[in-house]
């Protein structure tokens, strides 16, 4: 569960962990403090809590030095994307929403994370559903499909080809990732 | 955990109701941009209909022969400020209730959905859609995306109301 980029004048290099370590791992303090900034670079506060872009360059530089986060990387904007719902509260919806699962985060970067290990994918729109769900939908010419996380280690999907074939899963582990039929179709 | 309507539900008139959902009622869904809508295409995307609405909370309706403006008017301000900027315009699906229960299982013909009177003390209007049968989490995101279709037609208040 690696996966957290910070780059810091004490550690040198990337420092990588996961959502669930940044509490439960002994760093030093001043680490978790850079840590923390640099997870704002990398977009990951809610727009309801908007930090202007200038501000982000501002402290992205003072960080790092000349060691700047990519934030333009696939994997990192995808993974702000997910974070980003995590800030959420119980009844975001003022209708008796859900807020999401540290678990269902997890869930969905491991899924990230393995699907971008060797390829480039198109981007999908990353939103958080009512009932707690975090959703990938990608919305392409020839190809729409759904999925879905909810923190139990699977996610379901559906999806419907241009040409009719369609793809539908109820419960599939996060492990065995995507099938290389749907991979072909997001994969750019 | 599951709802425990049937068909027969939908021929149940509740607490505070005005009456059974009618096959020929026009119903209305309240939605925000960009939320629910892909901005890009202006389509109603997926998220607007939460699994588990389909599956034991019910999707929320209002029936639009009792819905008052003033009631959706209100609720449309307080879910807006919760989250401005995910809510920026607020706009209401239009459909009739016999769409959703004219949509049956290609092999079976067994209804998919179920639309139920929901009626509330503070908004006679409401109704529910609930998946008629319970089904795994892909089954159900195969029902949504037939809904979904559905909730392409949308409205601002004013031009519901006037």
């Amino acid at each position: 569960m690696i996966d957290y980029y910070a780059q810091t004048d004490t550690c040198m290099g990337i420092k990588a962990i996961s959502y669930d370590e940044i509490n439960t791992h002994d760093f030093d303090g001043d680490f978790i403090a850079k840590t923390v900034i640099s997870t704002v670079f990398a977009g990951i506060l809610c727009a309801s809590n908007p930090i202007s872009i200038e501000s982000k360059q501002e402290t992205v530089e003072s960080v790092s030095g000349d060691r700047v986060l990519d934030i333009n990387r696939q994997d990192l904007a995808l993974l702000a994307k997910i974070r980003e719902k995590a800030l959420y509260p119980d009844n975001w919806d003022g209708n008796g929403a859900i807020a999401v699962d540290k678990k269902t985060i997890n869930d969905a970067e491991s899924f990230i994370r393995d699907l971008l290990r060797d390829r480039i994918i198109y981007s999908p729109i990353i939103s958080l559903a009512a009932d707690g769900e975090i959703n990938f939908l990608w919305v392409l010419e020839d190809f729409r499909f759904d999925l879905g996380f909810y923190g139990d280690q699977t996610f379901s999907y559906y999806g419907k080809a241009s040409s009719g074939q369609e793809f539908i899963s109820d419960e599939m582990d996060i492990s065995e990732g995507l099938p290389e039929a749907i991979v072909n179709f997001i994969r750019k | 955990m599951a709802h425990q309507y049937t068909l027969d539900c939908e021929k149940i008139t509740h607490e505070f109701s005005p009456g059974v959902v009618e096959d020929e009622e026009p119903l209305l869904r309240l939605l925000y941009v960009p939320e629910h809508v892909d901005v890009k295409t202006n389509r109603v995307i997926e998220t607007a209909i939460p699994l588990v609405d389909l599956k034991s909370r019910g999707l929320s309706l209002d029936r639009l022969a009792f819905a008052k403006k003033g009631i959706i008017q209100e609720r449309m301000k307080q879910q807006m400020i919760r989250d401005p900027d995910k809510r920026k315009e607020a706009s209401l699906a239009k459909f009739c209730c016999s769409d959703i229960r004219s949509i049956v299982d290609t092999d079976s013909g067994v209804r998919k959905n179920l639309v139920i009177d929901d009626a509330m003390e503070i908004n006679i209007a409401h109704a529910s859609i609930f998946s008629h049968k319970e089904m795994g989490n892909g089954a159900l995101r195969k029902q949504r995306a037939v809904l979904l279709e559905y909730l392409q037609d949308r409205y601002c208040l004013d031009a519901l109301f006037n």
